[in-house]
């Protein structure tokens, strides 16, 4: 009995909490999977099944996990978006809005001057990052000069991007002939494939990765992660110790809308090729459930981006072959959303079960 | 009397230490027995323990003889124990009565009377001369009001012993000795009180019998009258302690480094919070200012260290001015601050002790290459060093900052503040809420610093802190600076008569208003 005990105690502090993090995520899931199912069985359908068709559809064949893999992308940079935002107490609720822009100025850009690959798709991403940036600066400089709420300007900012962007898909940038897209962008601009046709998979998901990684050394490794951090942690006194809380927080959102941003511009270079009306699934709004079920960490990020994103790629086959709608799985991440915020909950009953034992 | 609780041999290990050690106690019926022992010692643990928070180890519990075993704070409420903690538990935006009844609520189901809640609890209230109006909400009321509020809801559940988790540690003297009142008039109505505290002068005031707690040990128990305050700090410290002024190092050619001249600064047009407020703090000295609180010390403070553009006026360090520089430059340029609230100001709770160290260093050459990219082995090297050199008690210094006790905690921040090597140190009561071991460090370290030639500006509502730190002391009175004097030259008294407004007749200069 000691000797467990002693084992137990021996795990260092901040890898209990990692581990007790993992496990509340975990059942948070498993709570909305539930009631998910319940919900399912409720209008009539077989639950076990609908769940099955699910799993088929993400990861049945090799070509559906690619297919999953290139939805998880965007998920992955809105993640990390919002993460990267939150960790400084910025809530940055525009990144879908961020997220079209980047779209849309990445599918301008692509048209414009011919040039080598190697100088193309490093010049659109980095003009959709750009974009991305733009559309968060304003509300940063609302903030930071009439002291406007984040949360409230960003989501209104979404709305005007919505429709800035419709606008210019299907006015002045409408393709000769197309319903509702702009012109193709050039070859060149285009991400290479990493796999044969039929799959799917293109470079995308390696710029996310690195994104990935590249937002885990700014936070944890960087001064200006240090002060980022210590600003989302502790305002007062990070302002007492010089740090210029403001600055931060500036940063972090336009740091965010630019992760935003590269989202836009990746789905335009590496899956449609041009900006097509009403394209986003609301990629930017299921970044909050991604980086809120990482807890902002940006390496388990990469794993709920997958999660979500294979829901919705296992949708189709849930809807085409059992009969539930594919909007199940938005229930679903809302249910997700729901249990998070029951945190202290099931913190309480964990503790209670571990006290018992 | 019999014993009415008494704790036998009780254990209780957290991972890599004893917080309690085969403690044995027992307590009286009808007494006032304190707690006494540093921060860390171990004495929350145990209250914890007796009130059923946490369940020790080894040993037992025996209320008026019979054992009992307490696995949450309900069965010990059933034993009628309660506990006010340090920090309140009282939700802001409910009232007194809600606060007091919520979990005993008394009515039908449906419905809470409040009319007769309330009436309860203003005759509870009456009682005891606690004077609090049950239909204030909580938000409303003072610190001490909060804290009478938290004991009319241990009365109101009907508690016979009652446990005080540090009560004074959050009051000012005055409140001090209302709530010492108080304490005495729970005991003449036959409760018995559990104390804990490490505030000597109010333990020797109201105890009848004191246990010393020491590193998870019971030193002793002693009878009131059989000791002094000398002897209580012994046992808790486990050698003398020296408060008193020491011999200082003598400088020549002592030059301005702080100056702060004429300065102004008025809230909503009419406070003046300063007014042509003058200062000069000399090299190789403790400048202490005394005042009651709330006469300017905060935007003074606050002036200085850059939180503040004053409405006219200027402050100069080394020579250079500085009213509008930024904080990080004037730190840079020299300016340490140990901050009045050290979990608010001084410390970000969440992060590691290793972290904390290189708060506003962390772009410095020292800690971070090309100001970037953090080295996190000289962060954890020189965090290890200045453990040992500070005496900061934790078992790694990548252990969070909010689980060490508040005197390590405030031996972190003035850790950081001293690698600055800086000119000017700030220290705004560097010594509250702390014990006696630890209260005698942050003094010694301020006096270093003033003997290897720097200046320290002592902020401190403790007369007797500025009487025996300082070397000069200036008193400050509705925003101005009314006279400087030599601490050895002034008694209490004629301090505290000059806190009051009344300037000093005799000994000391009068400052150099013209400059």
């Amino acid at each position: 009995m000691t000797k467990q005990v002693k084992t137990r105690k021996q795990i260092p502090a901040n890898f209990q909490t990692i581990g007790l993090d993992f496990l509340i995520s975990l059942i948070a899931l498993v709570l909305a999977i539930l009631t998910g199912g319940i919900i399912i069985w409720l209008f009539g359908n077989d639950p076990i099944a609908s769940y099955r068709a699910l799993i088929q559809g993400a990861f049945g064949t090799p070509m559906a996990f690619t297919q999953s893999v290139t939805k998880s992308v965007p998920l992955l940079l809105t993640g990390l978006a919002v993460a990267l935002a939150y960790k400084c107490t910025v809530f940055n609720i525009g990144v879908e809005g961020q997220l079209l822009l980047g779209a849309i100025a990445a599918g301008i850009a692509g048209t414009l001057f011919p040039m080598p690959g190697i100088l193309n798709i490093p010049f659109v991403l980095g003009i959709s990052m750009l974009a991305g940036m733009v559309w968060a600066f304003f509300p940063a400089l609302l903030k930071q000069k009439a002291n406007v709420n984040v949360v409230i300007s960003t989501i209104m900012f979404n709305y005007v991007g919505q429709s800035l962007v419709q606008y210019l898909i299907l006015g002045p940038f409408k393709a000769e002939g197309a319903a509702s897209a702009t012109n193709p962008i050039q070859a060149t601009a285009l991400l290479p494939k990493l796999l044969p046709s039929p799959y799917v998979l293109n470079f995308g998901v390696v710029i996310a990765l690195a994104a990935a990684v590249a937002v885990y050394f700014l936070l944890n490794r960087t001064s200006l992660g240090y002060e980022m951090c210590a600003v989302g942690l502790n305002k007062d006194a990070s302002y007492t110790n010089g740090i210029n809380v403001e600055r931060n927080m500036f940063l972090a959102l336009l740091m965010s809308g630019a992760l935003a941003g590269l989202a836009g511009g990746i789905e335009v270079t590496g899956t449609m090729g041009k900006v097509i009306n009403g394209f986003s699934a609301n990629y930017g709004f299921s970044g909050i459930p991604v980086a809120l079920m990482a807890r902002n960490n940006p390496f388990a990020i990469i794993i709920t981006a997958l999660l979500l994103g294979s829901m919705r790629s296992g949708s189709l086959m849930l809807q085409s072959s059992v009969g539930v709608s594919k909007n199940m799985v938005d229930i679903i991440q809302g249910l997700v959303i729901v249990f998070l915020c029951a945190e202290n909950v099931i913190r309480y009953y964990i503790k209670k079960g571990w006290g018992g034992k | 009397m019999g014993s009415i609780i008494e704790l036998k041999g009780i254990t209780k290990r957290f991972p890599g230490i004893v917080a309690n050690d085969h403690i044995s106690i027992s307590f009286e019926e009808g007494e006032i027995h304190t707690l006494a022992g540093e921060n860390g010692a171990g004495k929350s643990t145990l209250m914890n323990i007796l009130f059923g928070l946490y369940q020790p180890d080894e040993g037992e519990l025996l209320i008026r003889g019979k054992p009992v075993k307490f696995s949450n704070s309900k069965d010990s409420i059933r034993h009628k124990i309660g506990m006010v903690h340090q920090h309140f538990m009282l939700i802001p935006k409910l009232t007194v009565t809600e606060n007091i009844i919520v979990g005993r609520e008394i009515g039908t189901t449906l419905k809470v009377d409040r009319k007769m809640a309330g009436n309860v609890i203003r005759e509870l209230s009456e009682q005891y001369g606690l004077k609090v109006d049950p239909d204030k909400k909580i938000s409303e009321l003072s610190v001490t009001e909060q804290q009478r509020v938290e004991i009319l809801k241990v009365l109101y559940r009907e508690a016979e012993i009652l446990i005080f988790d540090e009560p004074t540690a959050v009051l000012t003297p005055q409140e001090i000795d209302e709530f010492c009142e108080i304490l005495l008039k729970l005991k003449e109505k036959g409760k018995t009180i559990i104390f804990i505290s490490h505030k000597l002068a109010e333990v020797m005031k109201i105890s009848d019998r004191i246990t010393v707690i020491r590193m998870g040990k019971v030193v002793g128990t002693v009878e009131k009258k059989e000791t002094d305050s000398a002897g209580i700090t012994r046992m808790m410290v486990g050698r003398d302690v020296n408060l008193g002024r020491r011999s200082r190092r003598q400088f020549d050619n002592q030059e301005n480094i702080l100056e702060v001249k004429d300065v102004c600064y008025t809230v909503n047009k009419t406070v003046k919070k300063l007014n042509h407020l003058n200062l000069a703090l000399r090299n190789g000295e403790v400048l202490g200012i005394a005042g009651v609180d709330g006469n300017g010390q905060e935007e003074l403070v606050n002036v200085i260290c850059g939180k503040l553009i004053p409405d006219s006026g200027s402050v100069f360090m080394n020579g250079r001015e500085i009213t509008k520089e930024r904080i990080r430059d004037r730190k840079d340029g020299g300016l340490g601050l140990i901050p009045e609230d050290r979990h608010r100001d001084g410390l970000v709770l969440e992060y590691s002790i290793a972290n904390n160290l290189i708060l506003g260093l962390q772009y410095h050459e020292a800690y971070a290459r090309h100001g970037i990219w953090l080295d996190f082995k000289k962060i954890h090297d020189s965090a290890t060093v200045l453990k040992e050199q500070f005496d900061i008690r934790c078992a790694n210094v990548e252990a969070g900052a909010g689980t060490l006790s508040g005197g390590n905690q405030q031996k972190v921040v003035i850790a950081r503040e001293a690698t600055r090597n800086p000119d000017v140190l700030i220290a705004v009561q560097p010594t509250r809420g702390l014990d006696v071991g630890s209260m005698e460090f942050v003094q010694k370290t301020l006096l270093e610093q003033r003997d290897k030639g720097k200046g320290v500006l002592l902020f401190s509502l403790e007369l007797d802190e500025i009487l025996t730190v300082s070397d000069r002391i200036a008193v400050i009175f509705k925003g101005e600076i009314i006279d400087v004097v030599d601490a050895n030259r002034v008694t209490r008294q004629e301090l505290g008569m000059m806190m009051l407004g009344s300037q000093k007749e005799k000994g000391g200069e009068i400052i150099d208003k013209t400059s």
